[in-house]
């Protein structure tokens, strides 16, 4: 089924419309939310508490595209969940990002611009590179997806994948120094 | 820094970014020339070698290695499946869930369900909703089987999946996938995944051994192009839906693939053409694998949406004023096409009432409260022969109707939708503005199709609540 008639559905108010987001995004948002939390039962409760937003978000909200959408709900319930659960014996510091934070460890941005600048120097950085860098960009720093992960699902060899990260780790902060953040 | 701080900034990436990660499939790499010899040479000297050891040692029915079946199932009930048993040295699936409430499993479209596979490291695709079943004369030999795991049914059991190599192109490029037993439809095309997403279009024509032979521009949605423009302020407006006779269709392939030779130098680009007049359309390569194609008059091609070429503006423009020019009807008088339909036949040259932009119909039943249905492959192949063995059914006039009542979501032209449904008294009805017209289907033919329809459909609304949380 395509996102624009899940769509239709949730404002049909169709319950129907959440086992097609399960059956179509499960399995994704699922990888997403433990990919932070590295614990099953809350990354269960992480997509399910995006399915409850999706259905009191949409209507009024219209997404599109979906996908990003729907993935962006479950990143941010389980980041919250990540900071708020001290228990989990995880941090934000645990993630694939400390990679990104130790390119750009002598760089402080706090003072210069916010967190949001900063994304959004990042998201024009990331037009500038080709689509499998950018793609790996991601699937690392945003789905936190695990290096074997990102091989199998690009289709090059480990090695190949720690290189572009490398690589674009390095050109992003170029970039950051041209545009002036240092 | 802090890594809160960045995973605050990375909350700043843009929904196209996450979109393109999300649908990301991996791709094929070009190689230099040097190393496209030395490749060759290796691969002459192994294969020579692998001939000799297979010819010496193995029977000639055994060409791969088996391995261990293995099933993962994530903690969220779905399922992925590696490799079990199969006859390449290495193959997988791209497996989507199974369909749900479907008593009519076998009728559904095999790659719905089996989206993609992998072979020897290299992966076909076959995702469009539109593809149809291939020809079996297309069929060469059988490369290898696939033994996938099959849930779909009620008993699960383990069935191969049979690749064939087609006729016309590489085995590199495309392959032809089925079931073993036959069943959901048949035998599809997959295409290998980093095709479409080649640099040039002449690559794709050089890769799939595109000729204008093996092209043609079917019938989806009951129209052969649609034609979207836009008014001075660059609004949407509902777009003109053309539909040609089968010489016409035939000169639109080839000028379609000469459009294609054309450009054949014509580059991928990364942006969208914005909102110029633009032809969409579809296009069948050997009768099977879809692809939508739109042509901008400012010079793009874009195939699957995404994909973008950008061409020569004057090659669009023409080829978009010639489909325009015969096949858009000047002043498309809705009212009198209808009332220019002496038969059910010549209704439906004009509206395909199996194939709509909606999948739903509405059944009205008296007294109750209406149900929808959706449609599966089964039901639209059950209006189409209701349509068919009723083809030379007159058009009389008739005023009232009684009973009840499934009505089609028919395509809307000019603006302006007629209302079109079938009746539990026997005809089927037609009216727009000032026309109304009935043809009669009789009423056993109406009880016995709703009996199989119902039984082929899924019901949309009303449904069970889901529990959530």
């Amino acid at each position: 089924m395509d996102d624009r008639q899940i769509i239709d559905m949730l404002f049909k108010r169709s319950e129907l419309a959440l086992k097609e987001i399960s059956a179509k995004y499960g399995k994704l948002l699922f990888r997403i939310a433990d990919n932070i939390l590295h614990c099953k039962e809350d990354s269960r409760e992480s997509v399910n508490d995006t399915y409850l937003a999706v259905w009191n978000t949409i209507p009024p909200n219209n997404p599109d595209p979906f996908a990003a959408f729907i993935c962006r709900i479950t990143r941010n319930i389980s980041l919250k969940r990540l900071r708020s659960k001290t228990a989990l014996k995880r941090s934000v510091a645990d993630l694939p990002l400390a990679e990104l934070e130790d390119e750009l460890k002598d760089l402080s941005f706090e003072e210069k611009i916010d967190a949001r600048a900063l994304g959004r120097l990042i998201d024009r950085f990331l037009d500038s590179v080709d689509e499998e860098s950018r793609v790996i960009f991601l699937k690392r720093y945003w789905f936190n997806d695990e290096i074997e992960e990102i091989a199998k699902s690009t289709g090059l060899s480990e090695s190949n994948v720690y290189q572009k990260l490398s690589r674009t780790r390095k050109r992003l902060r170029k970039y950051l120094e041209k545009e002036g953040v240092l | 820094m802090n890594s809160d701080f960045l995973s605050d900034a990375m909350n700043e990436i843009s929904d196209e970014h996450i979109e393109e990660a999300v649908s990301y499939g991996p791709k094929v790499k070009l190689i230099s020339r040097k190393n496209v010899l030395v490749a060759a040479c290796i691969i002459a000297v192994t294969v020579s070698a692998l001939f000799a050891y297979n010819h010496l040692q193995k029977p000639p029915s055994e060409i791969g290695v088996e391995t261990t079946a293995e099933t993962e199932i994530s903690d969220n009930g779905t399922t992925s499946q590696d490799v079990t048993k199969t006859t390449f040295a290495s193959a997988s699936v791209i497996q989507g869930a199974p369909p749900s409430d479907y008593d009519n499993w076998e009728n559904e479209d095999l790659p719905g369900y089996f989206s993609g596979v992998r072979i020897n490291g290299v992966q076909y695709n076959c995702h469009s909703s539109y593809c149809e079943p291939v020809d079996k004369s297309i069929l060469l030999r059988e490369l290898g089987r696939i033994n996938v795991y099959d849930y779909v049914k009620e008993d699960a059991e383990y069935i191969d999946l049979i690749v064939y190599e087609v006729k016309g192109i590489s085995k590199d490029y495309a392959v032809a996938v089925g079931r073993e037993d036959g069943l959901m439809r048949g035998t599809f095309l997959y295409i290998e995944n980093g095709v479409l997403y080649s640099d040039t279009i002449g690559e794709i024509i050089d890769k799939l051994t595109l000729t204008e032979d093996i092209i043609t521009i079917p019938k989806i949605e009951g129209v052969h192009f649609q034609y979207y423009n836009y008014n001075g302020s660059n609004q949407y407006i509902e777009p003109d839906r053309i539909i040609l006779d089968e010489n016409q269709v035939d000169g639109f392939s080839r000028e379609f693939f000469a459009l294609l030779k054309n450009s054949r130098y014509c580059k991928r680009e990364d942006e969208n053409w914005g909102e110029a007049p633009t032809l969409s359309f579809h296009v069948r390569i050997l009768e099977g694998f879809t692809l939508s194609v739109n042509i901008t008059t400012d010079g793009y091609i874009a195939i699957n949406n995404y994909d973008f070429f950008k061409v020569s503006k004057e090659h669009c423009e023409s080829f978009i004023s010639s489909v325009t020019k015969l096949g858009l009807p000047q002043n498309f008088d809705i009212e009198k096409e209808l009332e220019g339909c002496q038969t059910l036949g010549e209704l439906t040259d004009i509206y395909s009432l199996s194939v709509q932009s909606s999948y739903l119909l509405t059944y009205c039943e008296t007294g109750k409260d209406f149900i929808m249905y959706s449609l599966s492959v089964a039901s639209r192949n059950l209006i189409d022969e209701l349509v068919r063995s009723n083809s030379d059914a007159a058009a009389v006039s008739r005023v009232s109707d009684s009973g009840d009542k499934l009505v089609f979501d028919t395509a809307v032209n000019g603006g302006v939708k007629p209302e079109i449904y079938l009746c539990s008294d026997g005809y089927l009805y037609v009216s727009c503005k000032s026309v109304k017209k009935a043809f009669y289907i009789g009423v056993e033919e109406y009880n016995a199709f709703m009996t199989e329809f119902k039984k082929s459909s899924c019901i949309f609304y009303p449904e069970e609540p889901v529990t959530m949380g």
